[in-house]
């Protein structure tokens, strides 16, 4: 006669959270930045994480780590993320490898790492700092926060584009480029999902614009212990 | 290729603002902030030959739609492609005389001409001036609509008209509009008789139809004559009518049929006649009807009543003394106080037929005479030359003694002089007299030898110095006449009409009464021209012969009308195939930049 078990075990998730200048843009002043949007996500996923007694940490960064918050699942631990949410941030550069690998520090055994991102980084360092984690056995999962604006050129006219986080300036005609910005955008999207499958993360494209539950419930399908 | 406007042209300079603006493109000063623009660097790298080639495109389409509208608003015309036809004074001569009344095929002629007519005006465009010119010079002009109701209304004239003189008014009307092209068309049944020569139309183009085939045998009265022209009551009437075979004819006077005959080939009859009626009275002779019915008829007015009385004094002559006895006889005129006939110094008073005496001794007498009764004519020296006379009844009798006749005071009026010799006045006639400058025997001259010398004197008599029925006028219709003074209107089918500043006899044929007030004082007969009757045609080669204007165009299948009337030379108008080129570039230019507008925003996952 065998007989069977099934273990419970606490969850050890890091949020990962980008700060940085890119994140703190809105195309409408009727919606919220992807920072503030992505902030609102984190701290869902946090709560739901604590109320199931899973250990939760956060990591900021924009320029440099701006917040590491170990894993706790205290109810107070919700708390402690929420009021470092609202530390400042907004650097001039997403320095992601850094974040990603201290929040694979920050749990010892094998967790989950939610990283919250507009991902407008150099995708092989990204790529790289992801695989060390997930060599760590972390489960890995990414949210691409993404304004509608960013998906489809809304504006009108001409106009000197400028990226906050360097110098680069593109000078362009919204008409003229509307329907080829659209299509580099989609295949950006799709390289991000093609390389992040790759490396077995999961990965979830989210408008600042629509509820998260959804894409929530999409990028976590597979994750029983979450709703 | 030409411009109706050129000054429009100016607008070509406005093709340089798409180029301008295309130039200068890239500067601009609106910065936005957009973290996602690596992406769009990318996307212009991945683009930029789509994208040049695209803004080539719609720079291109700009300055063309630009172009093509500078050029349309400069009116261009040219040999080339376009559509309608060039903006066009259009000036339709319908040919209305009395001969396209003649029913040819079952229908009149002038019916076909009119629908002719309405199909080349419907034809004319907003850019066009059209008008319709009828063979009696009347002008329509104005909105289509106008011109074609005016089309409708046209009737035969009652005459000939003049048909020459309405297309060279047309080609006037045409030029002076100012039009890139004027064109008259004439739409005529080619009547020989209306073509005596040719007609210079000067620069406009000429599109005429003629109809071909041989033109409808007529018979026409030609002749409707009362002999004399005042009738005690007897009188005579001449009838004649042309034609080779017999017709018969008859006569109505006064409402009533009063004679019938038949006449063979184009011989004259004479027909005796004595109304019961006294005045004036209106008659007409008729045949039977033919194709063309306007000249079936012919009328005539005379005026019936006592024959008037004739005293013939000692020195008007043996030949004249015996001559009265003739009209006496024949109750044309008798013996009794009223007009005397005598040598100039015996005559006592007026009314008289004064006679130059034989010998040149009595003519300071005579001219003292004529001074005397108040006639203006004075007898000049006499002259002993052989000359012939010329003037109604007398032409061409040999004239040997006269005495050249002078007005005493100022010039003649020409209606005063009945005849001349060598140029100078030899018989002349006023309010009561008619004075003749050679004495009435054989060697002064030939006049009281021949033939006519005794209905000359008859009408004389009944016609100068007869105050009743002297006062008969014979017109064509529409014939600008010249009335005796206080004539107030003309009476004609119960109806009275007023006689305007510059009289013209009534274009329909007829007798029409002289009214002065309430009375009738004469008759005006109002006959179509003889000539008019001829129907021969000219043929499509000879009518062309007779226009000469810059471009002559002779159609004889009347489909072929309305197609010529607007096809002025192969110039065409551009202007709507500039405006859709115009439209196309901007319908190209439109789908090419609303590929590039949003469609929706599209999930990026």
């Amino acid at each position: 006669m065998v007989k069977q078990f099934e273990e419970e075990t606490n969850t050890r998730a890091a949020l990962v959270l980008d700060v940085s200048k890119s994140m703190d843009w809105s195309g409408s002043p009727e919606r919220l930045t992807k920072l503030r949007y992505a902030e609102q996500v984190v701290a869902a996923i946090a709560l739901l994480l604590i109320r199931q007694r899973d250990a939760v940490g956060l990591v900021r960064y924009d320029d440099r780590l701006r917040t590491v918050l170990p894993a706790r699942a205290r109810t107070m631990q919700w708390r402690r993320i929420v009021r470092s949410l609202e530390e400042p941030g907004a650097g001039s550069d997403s320095r992601m490898a850094e974040g990603v690998q201290q929040a694979a520090k920050l749990i010892r055994r094998p967790g989950i790492v939610i990283l919250l991102s507009d991902l407008l980084v150099d995708q092989d360092q990204m790529e790289q700092s992801l695989r060390v984690a997930r060599a760590a056995g972390h489960q890995v999962t990414v949210l691409h926060i993404m304004d509608p604006s960013e998906l489809e050129l809304d504006s009108r006219g001409e106009a000197i584009f400028y990226d906050p986080e360097s110098t680069l300036e593109v000078t362009a005609t919204v008409s003229d480029v509307r329907r080829a910005y659209s299509a580099t955008v989609m295949h950006a999207i799709e390289e991000w999902r093609q390389r992040l499958a790759a490396l077995g993360a999961g990965y979830e494209v989210i408008r600042t614009d629509s509820p998260f539950g959804v894409p929530l419930r999409r990028a976590f399908a597979t994750r029983q212990r979450l709703p | 290729m030409n411009f109706l406007a050129p000054i429009w042209l100016g607008l070509i300079a406005a093709v340089a603002v798409p180029l301008f603006l295309h130039l200068l493109r890239r500067r601009i000063d609106i910065r936005r902030e957009f973290p996602a623009a690596r992406y769009l660097l990318r996307a212009e790298k991945e683009n930029v030959r789509r994208l040049k080639l695209r803004n080539m495109l719609l720079m291109l389409l700009r300055t063309l739609a630009l172009l093509f509208l500078a050029l349309a608003a400069a009116r261009p015309i040219a040999a080339l492609l376009g559509s309608g036809h060039v903006p066009t004074a259009l000036v339709v001569v319908v040919d209305n005389t009395m001969s396209t009344g003649a029913i040819v095929d079952g229908s009149p002629l002038l019916s076909r001409l009119k629908t002719v007519a309405q199909s080349v005006v419907s034809g004319a465009e907003s850019n066009d001036q059209t008008w319709l010119v009828t063979a009696d010079r009347a002008v329509t002009g104005g909105a289509r609509n106008a011109v074609l109701d005016a089309i409708d209304r046209v009737e035969p004239l009652g005459g000939r008209g003049d048909l020459t003189g309405a297309i060279t008014h047309a080609a006037g009307v045409a030029l002076a509009a100012g039009l890139s092209t004027s064109t008259v068309v004439v739409l005529t049944d080619g009547q020989a008789s209306q073509w005596p020569g040719d007609i210079s139309l000067g620069g406009v183009r000429v599109v005429a139809y003629a109809p071909t085939g041989v033109a409808p045998y007529n018979r026409a009265v030609t002749m409707a004559e009362p002999r004399p022209a005042r009738w005690s009551p007897k009188g005579t009437l001449l009838v004649g009518a042309s034609g080779a075979d017999s017709v018969t004819y008859r006569v109505t006077l006064g409402g009533r049929t009063t004679a019938r005959g038949l006449l063979r080939g184009s011989d004259e009859q004479v027909v005796r006649l004595e109304p019961s009626e006294r005045g004036w009275v209106a008659g007409a002779v008729d045949l039977a009807p033919d194709e063309l019915r306007g000249d079936d008829e012919r009328y005539f007015a005379v005026w019936v009543g006592d024959a008037p009385a004739v005293n013939v004094l000692p020195g008007a002559g043996l030949f004249v003394r015996e001559a009265v006895d003739a009209l006496v006889q024949s109750t044309l005129v008798t013996r009794g106080p009223g007009i005397e006939i005598a040598a100039v110094d015996e005559v006592t008073r007026l009314p008289a037929l004064l006679i130059a005496p034989a010998d040149p001794v009595r003519m300071g007498a005579a001219n003292r005479n004529l001074e005397r009764l108040g006639i203006p004519w004075r007898l000049g020296e006499v002259r002993r030359d052989e000359t012939i006379a010329r003037g109604e009844d007398v032409e061409g009798t040999p004239v040997r003694v006269r005495y050249p006749l002078r007005m005493s005071t100022g010039g003649a009026a020409p209606s005063d002089t009945l005849a001349t010799a060598s140029g100078e006045p030899w018989i002349v006639a006023g309010s009561g007299y008619v004075l003749v400058g050679s004495a009435m025997s054989a060697e002064a001259s030939s006049l009281p030898v021949r033939a006519p010398f005794l209905p000359w004197l008859s009408s004389m008599l009944s016609e100068h110095l007869t105050s009743e029925g002297s006062s008969l006028l014979r017109a064509e219709p529409g014939a600008p006449i010249r009335l005796p003074a206080g004539i107030t209107g003309f009476e004609g089918d119960s109806q009275v009409l007023a006689v305007g500043s510059q009289p013209t006899a009534p274009t329909r044929a007829g007798v029409y009464f002289l009214r002065r007030g309430d009375d009738r004082v004469g008759a005006l007969v109002v006959n179509p021209e003889r000539e008019e009757s001829r129907l021969d045609r000219l043929s499509a080669t000879e009518l062309k012969g007779r226009l000469r204007a810059d471009d002559v165009i002779i159609a004889t299948d009347p489909a072929d009308i309305p197609r010529h009337a607007f096809d002025a030379s192969a110039q065409r108008p551009l202007q709507a195939l500039l405006l859709l080129l115009a439209l196309a570039c901007l319908v190209g230019e439109m789908m090419i930049v609303r590929q590039a507008e949003p469609q929706g925003l599209r999930r990026a996952a």
